[in-house]
């Protein structure tokens, strides 16, 4: 079932009809019904028992940490065998084929044994849930908190049916009494709700399908599509990620606020970045955090990364070596977090370790790029400044893009030796409008992106909800019916259309 | 160790860490009050905290610290 598809808003409507009608106590059973319902009609029987396989395993291995504090030994043993246990689930899954090929890889240059690809299919949402219940095992062995006792209460937090599309990846203690709490109806909270899912609906329909068809275009013959139409796709996807990815989460957490139960944002606005730090922190927050947490800061922290410091203050200065071991850590983090999208060198390179290599070089020449500000006399804290970093941040983010959305890593390759094609004029004689979208899809694509860029400018100020729930009736109306017509009439359903899936929820 | 002294050694630990010898922290100090301390610097700061006590902090302490004197709560917990 796809978020986007009337079977989905059939099933949320008919949920929280039954929420609000049933007794208080019944609501986080009957969440738990529901969560376990959505799981089998996407992901069929077996989804249901691995997320049950995990669920259970990391519930018990918690009671027992928890219950064994002063024996380090069963708590060890009991935390390595559930973690590994669950991260083996998602290796097997999602990424034994990337050993498969480099044992395959390594066995060629000695003439010896090819291995064949295994085929599994992952259990639906194993990327996310894995992480968000991996994430309580860890605080739990950390003692950052008691282990919960509650069985129903553990049980809908690790399951809740929205996040298991796309995330976002949440931390036990901030949501557990969300989603055992009574909920109570709330209008404006409902009305709030509903808006949020069909702005979601519009950046996903009306925008990110229409930008796809570009994308696809290019991306599918860039030997025809070269120079400028490489660059312009490229933009293009980071558009069409954009508002797949974002537009989900907007579903997701509408249908979270719907039921009374507050999600953490996922994105914020991050193409008004001016780093490319600050647009990892604004991009897929959830995911930026959980691996900041549970892997930068466990890496950073061991012994042999001090040691490493202190080799590196002795050889390089103390000012330029107490941030080696920063470095290498950002690498092992980037590396992992490209991993996660795929166990593919186009993932691990253009969603990973490119932008590691960024923010390195901008942390090396940190004081140099100050420099050289202060040489020509930048005001840095003018608009124009501060619009020029926003662009070159948006320029670096999509040069990793080209690998993520291309083919291969390979390919992405030949497609940078092909973007050397000087083509600009194609603006001028109309060649984006042969790239799979007619002439009048171009404009609504247009119209619909300053909508985003108005909507998204009055985010950087406040609430926008709040602020048109302050407006008039009439104007109020006119602005959701309005927003609602152009879901209707303008979503890109396409020709023999199938609810099409979110980006993310392919990983 | 007293509070104070505490103080004294930790305040040479953050002119250090952020390289600024104007840096003076209290108990309601946050990351929001110091120039560059984000999430990458935090990690390292920890880590010179410790080498300057020879304490250890743990990963729970690590990531849910509010402010400078839950900090030294911890260091005064530690040492004595």
């Amino acid at each position: 079932m796809s978020l986007i598809s009337f079977q989905y808003l059939f099933f949320v409507a008919g949920l929280a009809i039954l929420y609000y009608i049933l007794p208080g106590k019944t609501q986080k059973y009957l969440l738990f019904a529901a969560d376990y319902l959505f799981l089998y009609l996407c992901g069929g029987l077996k989804s249901v028992l691995f997320l049950l396989l995990t669920s259970v395993s990391v519930y018990l291995g918690a009671l027992i940490i928890g219950k064994n504090k002063d024996k380090p030994i069963t708590r060890n043993i009991t935390f390595a065998s559930v973690f590994l246990v669950n991260t083996g689930f998602l290796i097997c899954f999602k990424y034994i084929n990337f050993f498969v090929n480099s044992a395959n890889q390594i066995s060629g240059l000695f003439e010896g044994r090819q291995f064949d690809a295994i085929t599994f299919i992952a259990p639906f949402g194993i990327s996310f849930y894995t992480l968000t219940i991996l994430g309580y095992l860890i605080d739990v062995f950390w003692k950052k908190y008691e282990p919960e006792k509650d069985f129903s209460k553990f049980m809908v937090y690790c399951s809740f049916f929205p996040q298991l599309t796309s995330g976002p990846i949440t931390k036990y203690p901030e949501m557990v009494e969300e989603f055992s709490a009574v909920h109570r109806f709330d209008l404006k909270t409902a009305e709030y709700a509903c808006q949020r899912i069909l702005w979601g609906f519009f950046k996903k329909l009306v925008i990110s399908e229409r930008a796809a068809a570009l994308v696809n275009t290019v991306y599918a013959d860039y030997e025809t599509y070269s120079g400028f139409y490489i660059v312009f796709a490229t933009l293009m996807f980071a558009l069409q990620l954009y508002t797949d990815f974002s537009g989900c989460m907007d579903i997701v957490i509408g249908t979270a606020e719907l039921l009374g139960i507050r999600l953490p944002e996922n994105f914020r606005t991050p193409f008004y970045s001016e780093t490319e730090s600050e647009f990892w922190r604004r991009w897929h927050i959830s995911l930026g955090t959980w691996f900041k947490d549970y892997l930068l800061y466990t890496v950073i922290k061991t012994d042999a990364f001090v040691s490493l410091g202190d080799k590196a203050k002795a050889k390089f200065g103390k000012k330029a070596g107490k941030k080696v071991p920063t470095y290498f850590g950002l690498l092992i983090l980037w590396f992992t977090v490209g991993f996660w999208h795929g166990g593919l060198w186009k993932y691990i390179f253009g969603s990973g370790l490119i932008h590691c290599f960024y923010m390195i070089i901008s942390m090396l020449f940190e004081n140099q790029f100050k420099q050289v500000n202060k040489f020509f006399g930048f005001n840095t804290e003018s608009f124009s400044f501060k619009m020029f970093r926003r662009i070159r941040t948006t320029l670096l983010v999509c040069s990793g893009f080209v690998f993520f959305r291309a083919e291969s890593f390979m390919t992405a390759i030949d497609m940078y030796k092909k973007m050397g094609t000087f083509n600009l004029n194609i603006i001028a004689t109309g060649g984006v409008t042969a790239l799979g979208l007619e002439y009048p899809d171009l404009i609504v694509l247009i119209l619909a992106v300053v909508l985003l860029f108005v909507i998204s400018h009055l985010q950087q100020t406040g609430s926008v909800r709040d602020a048109l729930s302050a407006q008039n009736l009439p104007f109020r109306w006119i602005c959701y019916i309005g927003l609602f017509l152009i879901v209707l009439v303008y979503g890109q359903y396409g020709p023999g259309y199938n609810a099409a899936s979110f980006i993310y929820q392919n990983f | 160790m007293t509070r104070e002294e505490v103080y004294v050694q930790l305040n040479e630990v953050f002119r250090d860490v952020f390289d600024d010898e104007d840096i003076v922290v209290t108990d309601e100090t946050t990351a929001d009050d110091v120039e560059d301390w984000d999430s990458l610097e935090h990690i390292n700061l920890i880590v010179a905290v410790e080498r300057s006590f020879k304490i250890k902090f743990t990963m729970g302490e690590t990531t849910s610290m509010k402010n400078v004197g839950e900090m030294v709560d911890i260091i005064m917990s530690r040492i004595s």
